[in-house]
């Protein structure tokens, strides 16, 4: 059992084989050898880190993309942005929570949760305008009237198919 | 002032992972909400490489789907090493000098280059039956050689061997006259450079661009660039001459031509009139 201890101070106690799922954790794991000590993760909330290991103990078991994985597959991965029924109802949560899955994916180094997340914005993203976009993220328009004239200008080419 | 976490907290490789998923449609409508999003879609060699490619036709329209590139794979192997080319000071240190010596005896009777794109050239024999392409790498082997048929010679000839597309422009224009104005008329043909035939992705294998010319007196003429490709749009510049019939002053103007040769329709974009006459106007 491994001891994981979030920025808020909540110990976790987790199997090895499922919080090996983070590259960065089995590394840790691997450096340090067997040790009751707990890891400390600065980055993650206990909110965050719950969602995490419940995203890992389902997916234990399932193989890890190796380290040095096949071009075609890291292709096929990153082109699709299907996502498999539990994965899409696991990550139904509202954004904030959504980005910071993603934050901690990313830091923790799960590459299939943070593919999830990923391809979750980008599916929500798909066919928006650029308001339905701004909307939808609370992005605020910061171009100057005449950069953002330019800038459509720039980008008609993309509209006019 | 909330510290809640977004979209825009993300650190920008992230963004970068996200909007790589995007279609190109996606990608620069994202591009256009602010400018965090503009810096990455414009610094990501990633997603300018999948736009370039998009914007030279190589995609298909981008509906839903990322996965079909429409493109060889052999094709999107050279134009990978292309953008890692880029990517490194490639452009900035190598000299492009290379001496060319051909065995076959046609090549002492070549015009210049006409275009260099996506590391191969192409030129034509002087007598202009024949078109012969060429890589540009350090040991240049003729990859092909194609006759020209079909009424294509003494015509201006372009290809773009990416899209297997050669675009033939007559060299005479055709005066029309109208009831209301008299206009003149090239024909523009599109075929696939490899075997000659209509392109099958051309919406009509020719089109007739037509372009007026100011009603002033004198002799008109017309000269025309040779069609640039660019993706999905074949340009044409004209430079129009007017022979003043008293002094022979030659009073220049030109516009440039824009054809869709994929959907088959001809835009005039832009005009530059340099004549005595518009000034006068």
């Amino acid at each position: 059992m491994v001891h994981l201890v979030t920025s808020d101070n909540v110990e976790f106690v987790v199997d090895k084989e499922v919080v090996e799922r983070s590259v960065l954790i089995k590394n840790m794991l691997e450096d340090v050898g067997e040790t009751d000590q707990s890891i400390p993760l600065a980055n993650v909330s206990s909110a965050v880190l719950r969602k995490v290991i419940e995203y890992c103990e389902h997916h234990r078991g399932e193989p890890l993309p190796s380290a040095d994985a096949d071009q075609n597959q890291d292709e096929t991965r990153k082109r699709t942005t299907d996502i498999s029924e539990w994965d899409q109802k696991f990550i139904t949560v509202d954004q904030e929570m959504l980005f910071e899955i993603i934050l901690a994916a990313n830091y923790l180094d799960i590459k299939s949760l943070l593919d999830v997340g990923c391809k979750t914005v980008a599916n929500m993203i798909k066919g928006k305008t650029p308001d339905e976009i701004r909307r939808l993220f609370n992005i605020v328009n910061d171009f100057t009237p005449e950069e953002e004239a330019q800038i459509k200008k720039e980008n008609e080419w993309a509209e006019d198919r | 002032m909330t510290t809640t976490v977004g979209f825009l907290s993300l650190p920008t490789e992230l963004i970068c992972h996200i909007l790589i998923l995007l279609n190109p449609r996606d990608i620069s409508r994202c591009a256009m909400t602010c400018n965090i999003f503009w810096l990455v879609v414009r610094n990501s060699v990633y997603i300018q490489y999948k736009l370039e490619i998009y914007a030279q036709g190589l995609t298909s329209t981008g509906t839903a789907t990322m996965d079909s590139t429409g493109v060889s794979r052999k094709t999107l192997c050279s134009l990978k090493k292309l953008a890692s080319l880029w990517r490194s000071d490639f452009h900035a240190t190598t000299t492009f000098e290379t001496v060319v010596t051909t065995a076959a005896a046609t090549w002492g009777r070549m015009l210049r280059i006409q275009d260099v794109k996506c590391g191969l050239w192409w030129s034509r024999s002087l007598d202009g039956t024949k078109f012969y392409i060429q890589g540009c790498g350090t040991n240049p082997t003729l990859s092909s050689t194609w006759s020209i048929g079909g009424g294509a010679q003494g015509s201006l000839t372009t290809f773009d061997p990416l899209q297997d597309l050669m675009v033939v422009r007559s060299n005479r224009c055709v005066t029309v006259t109208d009831a209301e104005q008299d206009y003149r008329v090239c024909r523009v043909e599109f075929r696939l450079a490899s075997s000659q035939r209509p392109h099958p992705s051309a919406e009509c294998t020719f089109l007739e661009c037509k372009h007026t010319f100011p009603s002033t007196p004198g002799d008109y003429r017309a000269a025309m660039s040779p069609p640039v490709i660019c993706g999905d749009h074949v340009f044409i510049l004209y430079h129009i001459e007017i022979m003043d019939c008293c002094d022979y002053e030659h009073v220049p103007g030109m516009f440039i031509q824009v054809i869709n040769w994929r959907k088959g329709y001809v835009n005039r974009v832009s005009s530059l009139c340099l004549c005595k006459f518009c000034y006068s106007a």
